[in-house]
């Protein structure tokens, strides 16, 4: 879907991006990480043009971007960014119908898509004829979001999409936008400061420094095989509970007892859920239960640990 | 208080064509700077390089002070509507282009970035995003704007563009508080109302604030053209009266009881007058048979054939005092009596206003001429004495003739004031000793000064005599003033019209001027 080839961003006081290339794959999250710096947002705002590199080439399904007209690319292309950038002076409902109109859709159709994006993302309707500043950051993020969404784009790009909210409302949000299956639809590059939102969020993860890409790969690549120490160092810190954003339930399926039926009152679990979830269900010695292989394996706060530990100690022989 | 509402009262037209005209001028000169400032406000925020240029320049004309500017519009377009609203749009445009540009620019750059980022156009960006946000902004500027013109409209009066400055220029001539207070009351009130108003536009939140604020720009045209409002109807000649005469009983009042003249007028600034006149800004004006413009421009005295004008003999109106303490003095001002024609009085004020020859050379080459400079000896001074002058060529003329004179002659070193507003202001300033002596008219005198009963004044009227009798006499009595002996002009009101549109339509006089109007 977007394929990025040598990018090169060179501003008079510094090379903001140096030779970076990477390409995303249909329904797949990249995330751009680093620090402030890094040039993550630099090479995120090259992809819908909000800056012309300097050398390299950028393609959107196929085509070079630079061929595009720049508001048909745009439109084509949704676009969150931190603190949102709704239009202050627009109630919630022209917001989200901001690019449709552009689009210059029928006004039912438009109608009809708002409702959707408004009962998809939890948005009461009365918040329609409100204005961005009667909400909380955590609703307003949401409308970004609809709004984005709205010209149903297959393509989101999405900068510091949290970087506005609290930590609590932040991980509530995160969860829920991974949970959206209109979401998992799309192709998206985000941009994020915060290592356990990449870890989250990402399919893949692209770490920045210094406008080169140091290292792209799965978080369990980046976590496990990092190819320099600057990626060592920067997962240091998190190592463990990064872990878990990294491992799903069918990933210690091999390190836990199995059954054949499923054991009462035990609470059954998707197989692809990152142990991280797990954790935050988990309240004290309770089981639970996933399916794998049509057997039911069971698990309890107690038995992640050990297993994690021969997960690692397999992966790193291997 | 009671005469001013009097004053109101009896004014009451004029009062509200003034007012008219004036939302009129503010308004009409409002609109062209938002038609003009805002896109230039707009063009500059594209444009950061030429920022400073036009910000610097619309700020340039905003430190000019607002009368000065209001000048130099008569040598660049002339006097009339057009000049004025010019300079009003001048002044309003600083306080429009700044509040735009500083409005949008003040819009913040994520939105921007955010906007564009979902595909809006730069127009879009625009008129979607940074106008709206920036419209308050721009509000406060136009708030700003109109006031600035309400109060700058006042001098449009100056240019002869009518508005409530009429009576403030008019009050200020006359030394009448009523006059001015009645232009200065409703121009205040109209500030301070469209202040408020606008502030409440300003603080409306939300939706509405942008329905207003299009009611507004709507309104706007439709306030403008007030100014034509008081236009219509108009008869079939316009008048354009010095402020004195409007407010003086010789003048419009006279003509008004002898002739029952009445004429569509507006008040216009006695140096103006003739070239509102040469300009077919008005049709009619009242000027006097001395000035060097009727010969300049071409214009026709109307007879006054029934002598609703006194006559106006010029002579000093010297205080008794002062003759008695420089007793050289009168027999020095003596040898000027009778030197002095209509026509050569003419031909020295079309020398000062239109060959621009500065009143003191004029008055030098006359006294040569009349042979009444002595050969010149350097003489220590001793003593002085202070000459007024009305705001009128003739009397800087009058001036200079006779500090010339008087210095040539005696020790006495002349202090002259010209300049002055009119007839009472120099009266009073005789009477306080604030002046020696200044050139005055016996008509003048008599109805401005003495105010005798009609029937005195009627009859004294019909012979130039028997007025310098009256006044010479009455003055001595009442205010130990002396009239000297007259120059020998008599410099009365007339009525004057330009030659060929007077010619075309037959009047040659006030009365056939009266039935060409009934008609």
């Amino acid at each position: 879907m977007i394929a990025v080839r040598h990018l090169t961003k060179q501003y008079p006081t510094h090379l903001a991006v140096d030779d970076v290339s990477f390409e995303v794959g249909a329904r797949e999250t990249l995330v751009l990480l680093g620090t402030s710096g890094s040039g993550k947002t630099t090479t995120l705002k090259m992809i819908n043009r909000l800056i012309e590199p300097t050398s390299g080439v950028i393609e959107v399904n196929g085509t070079a971007i630079g061929e595009r007209k720049l508001h048909e690319l745009r439109r084509e292309i949704g676009y969150v960014i931190q603190e949102t950038g709704l239009f202050p002076h627009y109630t919630i409902g022209e917001n989200i119908a901001l690019v449709p109109r552009l689009l210059q859709w029928d006004e039912r159709k438009i109608q009809d898509r708002i409702r959707e994006l408004m009962a998809m993302l939890r948005l009461p309707e009365t918040f329609l004829k409100a204005y961005p500043s009667q909400l909380s950051g955590g609703q307003r993020q949401r409308v970004g979001l609809a709004r984005a969404l709205a010209a149903q784009p297959s393509i989101l790009l999405m900068d510091e999409p949290l970087g506005a909210l609290d930590p609590v409302t932040r991980s509530a949000i995160r969860r829920e936008f991974r949970n959206l299956e209109e979401i998992r639809q799309k192709t998206i590059v985000l941009v994020t400061h915060d290592i356990r939102e990449a870890f989250e969020l990402g399919d893949r993860v692209a770490l920045m420094d210094g406008g080169r890409i140091q290292q792209i790969g799965t978080p369990r690549e980046l976590l496990l095989r990092p190819v320099n120490e600057f990626v060592r160092n920067f997962f240091a810190d998190q190592w463990l509970s990064l872990q878990l954003h990294a491992f799903s339930l069918q990933d210690l399926s091999p390190y836990l007892p199995d059954e054949a039926t499923s054991p009462p009152e035990a609470r059954l679990f998707p197989a692809h859920t990152q142990l991280a979830d797990v954790m935050s269900e988990l309240s004290g010695p309770e089981t639970i239960v996933f399916q794998s292989n049509q057997r039911f394996i069971t698990i309890q706060s107690a038995t992640i640990w050990p297993a994690l530990g021969q997960l690692l100690q397999n992966q790193s022989v291997s | 208080m009671q005469e001013f509402f009097e004053f109101i009262v009896e004014h009451a037209d004029k009062l509200a064509e003034q007012t008219l005209t004036h939302i009129g001028l503010t308004f009409l000169s409002l609109c062209i700077a938002l038609i003009i400032g805002i896109p230039l406000g707009v063009l500059i925020t594209f444009r950061p390089r030429i920022v400073g240029v036009v910000l610097g320049s619309v700020g340039v004309l905003q430190t000019i002070p607002s009368i000065a500017l209001l000048g130099f519009m008569i040598p660049l377009l002339g006097i009339g509507p057009g000049p004025a609203i010019v300079a009003l749009f001048l002044y309003a445009l600083l306080p429009i282009v700044q509040n735009t540009y500083v409005g949008i620019r003040e819009v913040s750059p994520a939105l921007k970035e955010a906007a564009r980022g979902m595909g809006l156009t730069p127009w879009q960006v625009l008129v979607r995003l940074e106008f709206p946000l920036a419209l308050p902004v721009i509000f406060a500027g136009i708030r700003t704007a109109t006031v600035i013109n309400v109060g700058v409209a006042t001098l449009a009066a100056y240019l002869a563009a009518g508005g409530l400055g009429e009576f403030i220029f008019g009050g200020i001539a006359l030394n009448n508080t009523n006059m001015i207070l009645a232009g200065t009351i409703p121009s205040a009130l109209l500030a301070i109302l469209l202040d408020a108003g606008l502030a409440r536009l300003q603080k409306l939140r939300g939706l509405g604030r942008y329905r207003v604020m299009a009611v507004f720009f709507l309104l706007v045209p439709v306030l403008s053209s007030f100014y034509l409002v008081p236009g219509a109807g108009r008869p079939k000649l316009s008048a354009g009266f010095a402020h004195e005469f409007y407010g003086r009983a010789d003048g419009y009042p006279a003509l008004l009881r002898t002739y029952n003249l009445h004429l569509a007028s507006r008040l216009i600034d006695q140096n103006l007058m003739y070239e509102a006149v040469r300009t077919d800004l008005v049709d009619i004006i009242s000027g006097y048979s001395t000035d060097g413009r009727i010969k300049a421009y071409n214009l026709r005295t109307l007879t006054d054939d029934k002598h609703a004008f006194p006559p106006y003999e010029a002579a000093l109106v010297v205080r008794q005092n002062t003759l008695k303490q420089h007793p050289e003095l009168q027999p020095t001002l003596d040898l000027l009596a009778g030197q002095l024609s209509d026509s050569s009085m003419t031909e020295l004020n079309y020398q000062v206003d239109h060959l621009h020859q500065s009143p003191a050379a004029v008055a030098r080459q006359f006294l040569t001429s009349a042979g009444l400079l002595r050969k010149r000896e350097d003489q220590k001074r001793q003593g002085n004495i202070v000459i007024g002058a009305m705001i009128f060529t003739e009397q800087y003329i009058l001036a200079e003739i006779v500090r010339q004179l008087v210095e040539n002659r005696t020790a006495l070193e002349v202090i002259t004031k010209t300049g002055l507003g009119g007839t009472k202001i120099c009266f009073d300033a005789l009477i306080a000793g604030d002046l020696d002596l200044y050139p005055e008219y016996t008509g003048t005198g008599l109805l401005v000064i003495l105010q005798p009963p009609l029937a005195v004044s009627d009859t004294l009227q019909v012979s130039t005599k028997a007025v310098y009798q009256y006044v010479s006499r009455e003055f001595a009595q009442k205010y130990q003033l002396s009239w000297l002996k007259p120059l020998g002009f008599n410099n009365t009101y007339a009525l004057m019209m330009r030659e060929s549109q007077a010619e075309q339509l037959g009047i040659r006089t006030n009365s056939e001027l009266k039935r060409y109007l009934d008609h």
